[in-house]
């Protein structure tokens, strides 16, 4: 099998156990559902009242909502997709298959970025619902970039965090601890895309976050890449 | 008598605190008050020449993390770990250090303790780095793992702090933060001079701090295994 | 700001880093110590049994 073959394996492997069960990803939409509902209420003195109830418009603050909650609910699916393997030997299974270890990296990086992409894409129209009254549809082609280029940091640097953590004794807890710090530079850029996007002021700046995101995904998938030796197998 | 390496740590320390002495006779007797916008003296402004020295070493301390992390992914040898490990504690405590007379800075120029605003922001990130450098050391009990992850985990830090300093840039504010790199010329030569005399003598120090620490480290593993063998042979003497 | 206050705001920060500094040059002098108890209480022990 050569290494294209050999990704796309793990990445189906990953897809069609969370097919079956659906435990994870449910898990993470009702996490971003749940949260939403929450700002609700943590928002509620900006509302305005109407006659059945309070109209809340979060338009200016959408990017950092929205980045608040899938930044945990990342955490959620990158925990899971590792603490599983790990426990059920899986991950030994993956060291001994004759592959190389970078392999297993993108194997395990591109279907977290599946998951975590799929929850997004359904999390964001359902936060439109409630919280935004600007018309942002025609901008949404920029919404999908702005997501990839996101969500390719996350899950480069989780998986890279996550084999480390998976493998010490605190376990998913020591995940955030690693990845949050080192994700704010490309939350930053991040939030303000979302935000420009959504609001569809300061449109001249979208080029600039944009290439920032790329510089900071190629820095770090680069560096996650060279590093995966050291952090996976004994 | 004390061997060379011995003297090592109290030689810099020496010459770090005269340099520091030197540096701040020159702030405050040789480098004239700074003036105000408004034409008052501005004496709060001295408060500079050791904040800035203290965050650069603080982030030099990072640097030489990143590189004894790199360095034992390479090479395997615990030293570098060790190495490693201090440089966090210094870069550390250098790091509380800068945000404290940062932070005093602020409240005498501008009124308040804390704005969100690109090196104050940085710095604390670089405080949670090391942070969870040190929570991951203490949850990994083999130590070629421990190195490994540790020094892993240090470089991708390293590698985020530039880049964590460009994108706190982009928080929109007029910055109250005076021009970091105010040394590239705004400077007339007696600030220049003590200034820079505080910084040597600030690093010179910081590797005081950091050559004594390593001893230590090394004499608590070298009594380690003085306690193993010594454990071998009172069991064979009973 | 008078000049008595920025004098007072100079010494605080000043006052700061050499705790700081203070506090952690005598964590290590601590721990130097304990070695050296360590170091004795060890040869004392050997000296006994031999």
């Amino acid at each position: 099998m050569n290494a294209p073959s050999q990704i796309w394996a793990i990445v189906k492997k990953d897809v069609v156990m969370e097919l079956r069960t659906k435990e994870m990803v449910t898990a993470m939409l009702l996490f971003s559902i749940i949260s939403m509902v929450i700002f609700s209420v943590a928002f509620a003195n900006l509302g305005k009242a109407t006659e059945i109830g309070i109209e809340i418009d979060l338009t200016q603050v959408s990017g950092g909502l929205l980045w608040t909650a899938f930044a945990f609910m990342s955490l959620l699916g990158l925990n899971r997709s590792f603490v599983h393997e790990k426990d059920e030997g899986c991950l030994d299974g993956l060291l001994l298959a004759p592959m190389e270890r970078w392999v297993i990296f993108f194997g395990k990086m591109l279907g977290n970025l599946i998951f975590i992409g799929v929850v997004e894409i359904i999390s964001i129209p359902i936060f439109t619902l409630f919280f935004i009254r600007a018309a942002w549809l025609p901008r949404a082609g920029w919404m999908l970039l702005v997501l990839l280029l996101a969500n390719i940091g996350v899950c480069t640097l989780g998986t890279l965090l996550a084999t480390i953590s998976v493998n010490t004794k605190a376990r998913d807890l020591l995940l955030p601890v690693l990845l949050l710090p080192v994700l704010i530079p490309l939350l930053i850029f991040a939030v303000r895309a979302t935000t420009t996007v959504i609001t569809g002021e300061g449109f001249d700046q979208i080029g600039t976050l944009l290439s920032s995101m790329v510089v900071y995904d190629v820095i770090f998938t680069l560096a996650s890449y060279a590093l995966y030796d050291f952090v996976i197998g004994e | 008598m004390k061997t060379m390496k011995e003297r090592i740590a109290p030689i810099l320390a020496g010459l770090g605190g005269l340099c520091i002495m030197a540096g701040l006779i020159g702030t405050f007797y040789v480098v004239p008050m700074a003036v105000d916008t408004v034409g008052d003296p501005n004496f709060r402004q001295k408060i500079f020449y050791f904040h800035v020295p203290v965050a650069e070493t603080s982030f030099i301390a990072f640097l030489v993390l990143a590189i004894a992390g790199g360095a034992y992914l390479v090479t395997n040898r615990p030293q570098w770990d060790i190495i490693a490990r201090v440089a966090a504690e210094v870069g550390f405590l250098f790091g509380i250090l800068v945000m404290a007379t940062g932070m005093i800075w602020t409240r005498a120029e501008w009124g308040k303790w804390w704005e969100w605003e690109p090196r104050l922001t940085t710095y604390l990130i670089l405080l949670i780095f090391i942070s969870g450098y040190f929570l991951l050391r203490s949850t990994v009990e083999d130590e070629h793992r421990r190195a490994r992850f540790a020094a892993v985990f240090g470089i991708i830090a390293f590698l985020n702090v530039p880049i964590s300093f460009f994108a706190s840039q982009l928080i929109p504010r007029a910055s109250v933060h005076p021009p970091l790199l105010i040394f590239k010329g705004d400077l007339p030569p007696s600030f220049l001079v003590t200034f820079l005399i505080g910084q040597v003598g600030m690093l010179c120090f910081a590797a005081a701090l950091m050559v004594a620490r390593t001893q230590v480290e090394l004499m608590k593993q070298d009594l380690e295994v003085i306690k193993q063998g010594i454990g071998g042979v009172m069991r064979g003497c009973r | 700001m008078p000049i008595e206050t920025q004098v007072l705001y100079v010494a605080g920060a000043y006052a700061a880093l050499w705790l700081g500094v203070i506090v952690y040059v005598v964590i290590l002098t601590n721990q130097v110590a304990k070695i050296r108890k360590e170091i004795k209480l060890l040869a004392d022990e050997v000296a006994k049994k031999t």
